[in-house]
């Protein structure tokens, strides 16, 4: 006999209903005979629908579970794997939680499954106001492993790339870190045997559990090593010609002069007859990233002095683009 | 588009717990509450009058009240047969919401703060039971981001302003170096790969407008008259397509493209990397060519290269003639 098509969410709607309105648990065969839109129940590929719709629902939280009994596996949702009845979301809950799934949204129908599934918990049908704060993070694969690795003590292992190329990292993960859109990973290093961060964007594989629980010490090298907020920010310190560069004017204030011996250094200073074109200044305590957009925008008329790596990194990079082309300036 | 079968799956759950703990709701309510057409919550009532649990006998079914239905757009169910509760959430969920509400913190209210940890802790509550969990909603609540004090202040002096219907002054310098003093009425604050932007009615410019935080200082809320509320969704302006740029990096790039703002990057000859950028502003492109300067080739209009290397050498002819001449 010939059934009349099912819409997929109908069918798996009464997948969902059989199996959590039985005791003893259902076979493949009784399921797919009770729940209309499957077919012929001994037809491959409408077991291969059938599986798929299993693996729908666990997809969605429900955890279907499978026993073998009389040589042939039943299937039921128990009512005590839903949350309890009572837990409730209020108006405002729903709505702070409806705006941390828009930092997520990537045009996917998962997410907007998701704020289907919140709704569900709320207490009213009162729809929240559109909030007028809007972000997206960066894509994070893994961001769920990684969070059960921290909750668990679980080291994770994945390919990551980095300035040196592409290579196979262990860490024992400590805390995810946001800093803007991005998301890193905060942990020990099991190869380099120290304290990394690690991008998530710059993930090559889905991070995997590489060792069962427990099995990584809490004491000695491995204990968690707090994050240091500030981390990112820096104050640079820079010479800055006078009457220009605006933006890292507007970010920075004046320091006293000193003398080129006090500062320690000599290669950085300017010309005696030409200290009066050029003032020592500290920048605003901020994130290193928009201190090295600034100073690349007016490289021509700043000088880092602090911090050395930055002095360092902002002129590799003059020295890079300078080197471009140079065959045809001899 | 049709929407995929798990978003709809999953409204018809809510919908079930909803309409049982709210017996007489509205079609036009749940509409508005699911952010849907009405025909399309009526097509999801179709499928639900044609759900149950085996034969779909009577007491099988939810049993919904067709007639109450039909003739009055009001819902009620019978029997909710087991989906009386809302659906579990995953652990993939659970990390992308923490995560974001971590990326959130600095742009809560008060009131959103104070409701935090016992929003996560029923999250956790309603965790899928796979398995168990060491983490509570307290401490959860106690993560934020990697943020300075200056931009927090910012965010949280805009997030006023939006929530209470006033403007923001702020002194600020934009890419081309030029100064101003600005008054603005906020309509949204958005997070993008540069940093926080805000966008809003400038009563300098008596026009909408967008700025970057990171280039404001000394930024206020102040107490004016309320201005009419721009809405921020119509008033997005169409941007004329920027001039197209095209930069070919050695491999190495790699790393450093994962985050790039190019529109699009695609592998070239000989493992090469071609990135495409669209670009407004020019110093921008300067900028980001001087980021990726170690591994870029060649750039597409081949001024952009040539310009960017003399600024370069002159940047560097400055710090040569200090070291020159420079003396103890």
């Amino acid at each position: 006999m010939v059934q009349a098509k099912v819409q997929a969410p109908l069918r798996i709607l009464n997948l969902a209903l059989n199996l959590l309105n039985t005791r003893e648990g259902l076979g493949r065969v009784q399921l797919m005979t009770v729940v209309r839109g499957y077919g012929a129940t001994d037809s491959a590929s409408a077991q291969r629908v059938f599986e798929r719709d299993i693996e729908h629902l666990r997809r969605m939280g429900l955890a279907v579970d499978v026993q073998d009994r009389f040589d042939a596996a039943t299937y039921r949702i128990s009512a005590s794997s839903l949350p309890a009845q009572g837990t409730i979301l209020t108006d405002r809950e729903v709505a702070l939680l409806l705006r941390a799934v828009d930092a997520w949204s990537d045009g996917s129908g998962e997410m907007e499954a998701l704020r289907n599934k919140l709704r569900g918990f709320s207490e009213t049908v009162l729809a929240p106001q559109q909030s007028s704060t809007r972000f997206s993070l960066e894509s994070a694969n893994g961001l769920e492993i990684v969070q059960g690795a921290i909750e668990q003590a679980r080291p994770v292992a994945f390919d990551y790339l980095s300035q040196k190329g592409a290579s196979q990292r262990c860490v024992a993960p400590w805390r995810v870190i946001v800093r803007g859109r991005a998301l890193y990973l905060w942990g020990f290093d099991l190869d380099a045997w120290e304290p990394r961060l690690f991008r998530f964007s710059r993930f090559l594989t889905v991070p995997a559990f590489a060792a069962p629980p427990d099995s990584t010490p809490s004491q000695g090298p491995l204990q968690e090593v707090a994050f240091d907020p500030d981390f990112f920010l820096i104050q640079p310190v820079m010479l800055v010609r006078h009457g220009s560069s605006p933006i890292t004017s507007a970010h920075s204030t004046p320091l006293p002069e000193v003398d080129s011996a006090e500062a320690g250094s000599t290669a950085a200073m300017p010309a005696p007859e030409d200290r009066g074109l050029w003032q020592r200044r500290v920048g605003e305590r901020e994130d290193a990233h928009i201190w090295e957009e600034r100073l690349l925008r007016e490289a021509r008329d700043v000088r880092v002095l602090e911090p050395s790596w930055l002095a360092e990194l902002i002129g590799t990079r003059l020295r890079s683009a300078a080197a471009w082309r140079e065959e045809d300036r001899a | 588009m049709p929407e995929p079968s798990t978003t709809i799956l999953a409204r018809l759950i809510s919908m079930v717990r909803i309409i049982d703990a709210q017996p007489g709701i509205s079609v036009a309510e749940l509409a508005q509450f699911f952010g849907r057409p009405e025909k399309r919550i009526r097509a999801d009532i179709d499928l639900l009058d044609n759900a149950g649990v085996g034969d779909l006998l009577p007491g099988r079914t939810f049993e919904i009240d067709y007639d109450l239905y039909t003739e009055q757009g009001l819902l009620t169910l019978r029997s909710p047969l087991n989906l009386s509760a809302p659906l579990p959430i995953t652990e993939r969920e659970f990390a992308r919401l923490v995560t974001a509400l971590q990326a959130m913190a600095p742009t809560l209210t008060d009131t959103e703060q104070q409701i935090l940890p016992q929003t996560l802790s029923t999250l956790l509550a309603a965790r899928s039971r796979m398995q168990a969990s060491t983490a509570d909603g307290d401490s959860l609540a106690t993560l934020t981001p990697a943020i300075s004090e200056a931009t927090r202040a910012k965010v949280a002096a805009v997030q006023k302003a939006l929530t209470d219907g006033t403007v923001v002054v702020f002194d600020y310098v934009n890419g081309a170096g030029r100064h101003s003093h600005r008054t603005v009425s906020p309509s949204a604050l958005v997070l993008e790969r540069d940093g926080w932007v805000m966008t809003g009615y400038c009563h300098t410019a008596e026009s909408e407008r967008t700025f970057r935080l990171d280039r404001t200082t000394n930024l206020s809320e102040a107490q004016a008259a309320l201005m009419s509320a721009v809405d921020a969704t119509s008033s997005s302006q169409g941007r004329e397509p920027g001039e197209t740029v095209k930069v070919t990096l050695h491999s190495g790039a790699a790393w450093a493209l994962r985050e790039s703002p190019a529109a699009t990057v695609e592998e070239g000859p000989a493992g090469r990397l071609l990135a495409t950028y669209q670009v407004w502003d020019p110093t921008w492109m300067r900028t980001e060519l001087l980021a990726l300067a170690p591994y870029v080739e060649d750039v597409s209009p081949h001024h952009y290269l040539e310009e960017t290397a003399v600024y370069a050498r002159q940047a560097l002819e400055e710090t040569l003639q200090g070291e020159d001449t420079g003396s103890a």
